[in-house]
């Protein structure tokens, strides 16, 4: 599964120094928390700590914690004795166990719930392991744990859906992974590394980027960080008919539209209307839009006409136009799948530069933000 | 014949894939793979399947993850969740979630059965 070889791959001064933070993190035994968005590379890290360290010898166990109903994660991790209910045959060792002198990644760690953390903050306290069905703890390990989360978890904290004993015990050394669009720089080196890796996967000959066409990968901003690089770069590379990709390769979203096409279709008076008791009535975003677009009363394009309304407003931000059409923050999401299931989700970078600098070349944008994070720092 | 059926198979391991995938060619399904949790999740979405059918282990992720995910995202997708090994646990949460739950090896006979049973009560309910 990680034919890729892991490594972090860049020069940019963010990863230069995450790159001293591991090596130091590898040299310790401390338990370790990852940060970092959806797709930035949490688990490579992971697996380059694991590797470096002490406990090499053993295996990296994985797990991701979103998701899985709380009796099947305690039973992944605490594993469960023969007899704790109908149909347990045997017992089965947990991944705990499995990690014994070795290290597990926990992934998602923000998305257990208080009952797990609980017998997570246990276990870490103790280093003891107690089988589902177990009277009493029957093995103490030692296992370190790194552990992962997209979350922002001092919100979790304040809302009281993450324990701060346990975000302690886990946040001794912190780690934090950028994301991609603040590393541009890295961006034609990984589009390098995995054109030759997935041209050598698929028996392909390498095929050479355009200087333009590097320039709009370079600009565009990768929500889905090296993830969608890396799934952008397979798909790139099996399409690839001639030994040269040009923008025209390119797919839509990456491509920044002439400034003639920003206006979106005409708008229809019902969108108004509806702006109008989002922005100004206060209304809830899913009894005003979601319950007509589901019940067929509003139309596709008059969904996109309302998106990309909201969207210059907030100049591109998705997270604000969840504020902006009254939804709670954690619907975040759910509004994203929403409009991507309904092919209404529109590209964001088009709004972005709407009201400044339309004509900013991306590539100098980006060095400009590097350099005024570097005054920042100095 | 209508359209042949389109089954999405997603497990870790390659050489498993390629035995699922030749056998329910052989029966006239159209397949599509992947041996990734978050391959699999856009598959879903850009594939179309009619049918889910996962391995118990992805990587990090267990094939109930992706099984909730598709009830949640894909309502109405049949989906059969394959194990190696007994686990009451998973096979309770399997069948809560309203998955099949099916123990490797399987027959082969059994395995067709269970595709050909559950994308007929798929085509139904549209």
């Amino acid at each position: 599964m990680h034919e890729e070889g892991d490594q972090l791959i860049g020069r940019s001064p963010a990863i230069r120094e995450l790159r001293e933070e591991m090596q130091y993190a590898a040299r310790s035994d401390a338990k370790i928390l990852v940060t970092g968005e959806s797709g930035v590379g949490k688990e490579v890290l992971a697996r380059l700590i694991h590797k470096q360290s002490s406990r090499s010898r053993g295996q990296l166990v994985t797990i991701n914690c979103a998701g899985l109903p709380d009796s099947l994660l305690e039973s992944e991790l605490f594993g469960h004795v023969r007899g704790s209910f109908t149909g347990a045959y045997r017992d089965k060792a947990g991944l705990l166990e499995t990690a014994n002198n070795s290290t597990i990644f926990m992934d998602e760690v923000g998305e257990m719930s208080l009952r797990m953390q609980a017998l997570l903050l246990r276990f870490m306290e103790s280093g003891e392991i107690q089988r589902v069905g177990a009277e009493r703890a029957q093995a103490r390990v030692d296992v370190r744990v790194i552990a992962a989360t997209n979350r922002n978890l001092s919100e979790r904290i304040a809302s009281k859906d993450f324990r701060e004993d346990l975000y302690y015990r886990l946040n001794v050394i912190h780690l934090t992974m950028p994301p991609l669009r603040e590393r541009r720089e890295d961006v034609p080196e990984l589009l390098e590394h995995f054109i030759t890796y997935y041209s050598a996967r698929h028996s392909q000959a390498v095929p050479k980027l355009a200087p333009e066409a590097l320039s709009q990968l370079v600009g565009y901003s990768w929500p889905g960080n090296v993830r969608e690089l890396k799934n952008f770069v397979e798909r790139l590379v099996l399409r690839a008919r001639s030994g040269i990709i040009t923008p025209a390769d390119l797919p839509m979203e990456i491509i920044p539209p002439p400034r003639a096409a920003i206006r979106e279709p005409v708008r229809g008076a019902a969108v108004d209307r509806m702006y109008e008791r989002l922005v100004n009535g206060r209304e809830l975003f899913w009894p005003v839009v979601y319950e007509p677009f589901m019940s067929r009363d509003m139309t596709r394009d008059d969904l996109r006409a309302l998106i990309s309304r909201g969207l210059e407003q907030t100049r591109g931000s998705y997270r604000l136009l969840v504020q902006l059409f009254n939804m709670p923050e954690a619907d975040y999401k759910r509004f994203l799948n929403f409009l991507r299931k309904h092919d209404c989700q529109m590209p964001f970078q088009r709004f972005r530069n709407l009201s400044a600098r339309l004509d900013a070349d991306a590539v100098d944008e980006s060095a400009l933000v590097m350099n005024e994070r570097r005054r920042a720092d100095a | 014949m209508s359209q042949a059926k389109r089954i999405l198979l997603v497990d870790d391991d390659r050489q498993v894939l390629k035995y699922l995938t030749e056998t329910l060619q052989e029966e006239g399904y159209d397949t599509v793979a992947c041996d990734r949790f978050q391959d699999a999740k856009a598959l879903l979405a850009t594939g179309r399947p009619d049918l889910l059918l996962t391995d118990i282990r992805l990587g990090a992720y267990n094939g109930l993850q992706l099984g909730f995910y598709a009830r949640d995202h894909h309502p109405g997708l049949p989906v059969i969740v394959l194990t190696g090994y007994e686990d009451p646990t998973l096979r309770g949460e399997a069948e809560r979630s309203g998955a099949l739950f099916l123990i490797k090896p399987v027959p082969r006979a059994t395995l067709l059965d269970a595709v050909r049973k559950l994308t007929e009560v798929a085509t139904d309910a549209h």
